[in-house]
């Protein structure tokens, strides 16, 4: 009797153990997002939210627009990781799932990258969505007013290994022709051999972004249409020899590049952070070289610091002066000229600074905003890096916090808006959106 | 972070996590260093399973006796004689060295090392990218791994992030077929029979239900976890032959139409040891009971003097 209870014990065990890990599957496996931030127009202020819809907010007011709610139908957009952007008064962005309305799994995911009127709330493009079978982290760009410029991390080309770096036409069916309405929205594609986590920044004619395989790339941005102009060759539709500059540092490179005055600097998850003078960027555009090791280039142009934990998140670059922070939880300041240390300090708030840092302004004196993704909001010192307090969301961030009009805006992991003024810490406003009501 | 949580990670995620990872750096193929580490795992905790082996091995054994002991109490309800009958059981246990629960033990402490095991794959090669960055959280600053992230999960046509039910048609058929197969092979391997028919029965329903539970599930299992649990099978297979034959602690199979018999002969000779084996240690019981009464009656006496 006693041994088959013992049976049936193992039994349980067993059933028990076979559940736990259906369970984990589904959680480890799924894209969960949250990563993109809030964004402001003049008058508005744009949130992703958890359930695959992007919503908006009066800047004024503080007040959800319960009309406008993009898609307007029940299949939602899954969910956001990359950064959005505001152009023109249209609001470009990408999210991904499985092409229902909810969170992909695994490698099955579908790509959506959207256009929509900030007024109207509604597709500037006729087919609504532009859909890939890929996945897009690091958000879009535009290039000359007229290209969107995104990276997936997945390459079909390359058994599911690399990227590819897409442009496509941003124009809305109202300013083209009927012949130009029924061609291709996509202008052209880059296979490169890394995936890409990071927002391609934008530099002259050039594309420039990091890849998980350790390299640093560049490709050339402009349209067939500007090539003949100046009497270079065109690209074909699937062309590599975009590709104009590929460097090879061996770590990943996840974070975004930054944009730093004089500098391109760039951080990897072995904790490098590395900066190179633009000017040597033109060096690489004019000749079209491609360097495989960084052995064939001159050291000097590139110069390294090494920091502790991975630089996962872009810096935010003031006044010659980069923060960075990495994921063990260390934040510092770093003179991009002499690319030294200015202070470092090590976070006592509990998870990852997944999402960027937010430099504000209050009583005339600048601090940094840094998100914890288990914890709170905490705020820097940008002179000195000592702690000066937090914004206290104690539910975790993992996307960089909004400051417009004296308010910081974030994102909890709970699906909660919270606004608060940048000068008391107090909190203004919280806005929960998964019930699309108020809260405390 | 409770502490739990801290434990959890430091004692057995970050080594796992780690150990997995820097045998990729040696061969930069995922899915053997799945089959590595997990063969390494296995051998390390031979221990707790020869430990286990002989548990169930001698539960099986002293189950002619513990039934015997149950038929001997079988009419007899009252308290005193439920009573009788456990301690009875409870002493044939501590003569054996037995202990009813003891092969629940070292499969106790094995279980969080399977589930750290499984774990460990999954935080290894993250399909997404927050599980990317929660990686950071489990390798050491000193792994080499870190400059050749992300781990290249291809293994043998199939992506082992990828769910069986998404790979290559020969995947998705024969890895649950494998699993249940193997899971079947090693619980057989385990099960001794003890000739108590109910048991049995269990026995039955054990062998067949856990293959074709692993099997069901491992459709919905990414194709790595799938392969730890093929791998880590035929390992314990290999492991449960060596113990059950190389140790000596396998049980002579016998040939079924004559093994009723003869546990029916073997109940009936133990029977007869018992019942001298009971008297005997009721004798004991006895006179442990008279000096614990003579000591109570003496207590008494003082009690009374004074």
């Amino acid at each position: 009797m006693r041994r088959m209870r013992i049976k049936k014990i193992i039994f349980f065990m067993m059933l028990i153990f076979l559940m736990s890990i259906q369970i984990s599957c589904m959680n480890e496996m799924q894209h969960m997002g949250g990563w993109s931030p809030p964004i402001a127009s003049d008058d508005h202020i744009f949130i992703s939210a958890s359930d695959g819809y992007i919503y908006r907010f009066s800047r004024d007011s503080g007040y959800h627009d319960n009309l406008w709610k993009f898609p307007n139908g029940d299949v939602s957009l899954g969910a956001f990781y990359g950064d959005m952007i505001i152009k023109d008064g249209v609001l470009y962005g990408s999210s991904y799932g499985d092409g229902n309305g909810n969170r992909c799994q695994s490698r099955d995911c579908v790509t959506n990258i959207f256009g929509i009127d900030i007024i109207s709330g509604n597709s500037i493009w006729s087919e609504s969505l532009v859909r890939l079978d890929s996945t897009i982290v690091g958000g879009v760009n535009i290039h000359s007013d007229k290209t969107l410029i995104f990276a997936t991390s997945e390459n079909d080309d390359q058994d599911g290994f690399g990227s590819y770096i897409y442009g496509i036409d941003i124009q809305s069916d109202s300013d083209k022709s009927l012949k130009d309405r029924i061609s291709q929205r996509i202008l052209w594609k880059v296979p490169v051999k890394g995936k890409i986590y990071g927002k391609i920044m934008i530099h002259e004619n050039l594309g420039i972004v990091g890849t998980i395989s350790g390299s640093l790339i560049a490709i050339d941005l402009r349209s067939n249409e500007d090539l003949i102009s100046v009497g270079e060759k065109e690209y074909l539709f699937n062309d590599p020899s975009r590709l104009v500059m590929e460097l090879d540092w061996g770590s990943p490179i996840v974070s975004s590049p930054l944009d730093a005055g004089e500098h391109i600097c760039f951080g990897d998850i072995s904790g490098a952070f590395k900066c190179i003078e633009k000017k040597q960027m033109g060096f690489f555009n004019d000749k079209k070289m491609k360097f495989e090791s960084n052995s064939s280039i001159d050291q000097g142009m590139i110069r390294e610091i090494l920091l502790d934990g991975w630089i996962w998140s872009k810096p935010v670059f003031n006044d010659g002066i980069a923060y960075v922070s990495t994921l063990s939880g260390n934040i510092y300041a770093i003179d991009v000229n002499s690319l030294s240390i200015i202070w470092e300090t090590k976070a006592k708030y509990k998870g990852k600074p997944v999402g960027s840092a937010t430099i504000f302004n209050h009583s005339g004196l600048k601090s940094l905003a840094v998100p914890f993704d288990k914890d709170t909001v905490g705020i820097f010192d940008v002179i000195t890096g000592s702690v000066l307090g937090e914004f206290p969301v104690d539910d975790g961030v993992s996307v960089m916090p909004l400051v417009v009009d004296n308010l910081l805006y974030v994102i909890d992991l709970e699906g909660r808006v919270k606004t608060f003024s940048t000068g008391d810490r107090t909190l203004v406003r919280c806005f929960d959106l998964e019930k699309l009501e108020g809260c405390k | 972070m409770d502490i739990f949580g801290i434990l959890w990670t430091e004692i057995i995620m970050k080594p796992m996590v780690n150990t997995l990872t820097l045998i990729y750096t040696l061969f930069h193929n995922f899915g053997f260093s799945i089959i590595l580490f997990t063969i390494i795992v296995r051998i390390l905790m031979i221990p707790l399973q020869v430990r286990q082996v002989r548990q169930m091995k001698g539960m099986a054994e002293i189950q002619p006796k513990i039934k015997a002991i149950q038929e001997k109490y079988k009419d007899k309800k009252d308290r005193d004689s439920r009573q009788k009958m456990t301690s009875e059981t409870m002493a044939l246990y501590k003569q054996t060295g037995m202990n009813p629960i003891g092969c629940l033990g070292p499969m106790i402490i094995q279980l969080p090392i399977w589930i750290g095991l499984y774990r460990a794959i999954f935080k290894t090669v993250p399909p997404t990218p927050e599980g990317l960055a929660n990686l950071s959280t489990y390798l050491y600053k000193w792994n080499p791994v870190i400059n050749q992230l992300p781990i290249n999960s291809e293994f043998l046509t199939m992506n082992l992030v990828d769910p069986v039910q998404s790979t290559p048609r020969l995947f998705m058929i024969m890895l649950p077929l494998l699993v249940g197969a193997t899971t079947w092979l090693q619980q057989k391997m385990t099960t001794f029979n003890s000739g108590d028919a109910r048991q049995q029965q269990t026995n039955k329903m054990m062998l067949w239900m856990l293959p074709i539970m692993f099997g069901f599930f491992t459709l919905s299992f990414p194709a790595g976890l799938a392969v730890y649990i093929l791998f880590s099978n035929i390992t314990g297979i290999g492991i449960q032959y060596f113990i059950l034959n190389k140790m000596g602690l396998g049980i002579k199979k016998d040939n079924n139409e004559t093994n009723s018999v003869i546990i029916q002969k073997e109940k009936n000779s133990q029977e007869d040891d018992l019942k001298d084996d009971y008297s005997e240690l009721h004798g004991q019981n006895s006179r442990r009971g008279n000096k614990v009464r003579s000591r109570k009656t003496r207590t008494k006496k003082g009690r009374r003097r004074n």
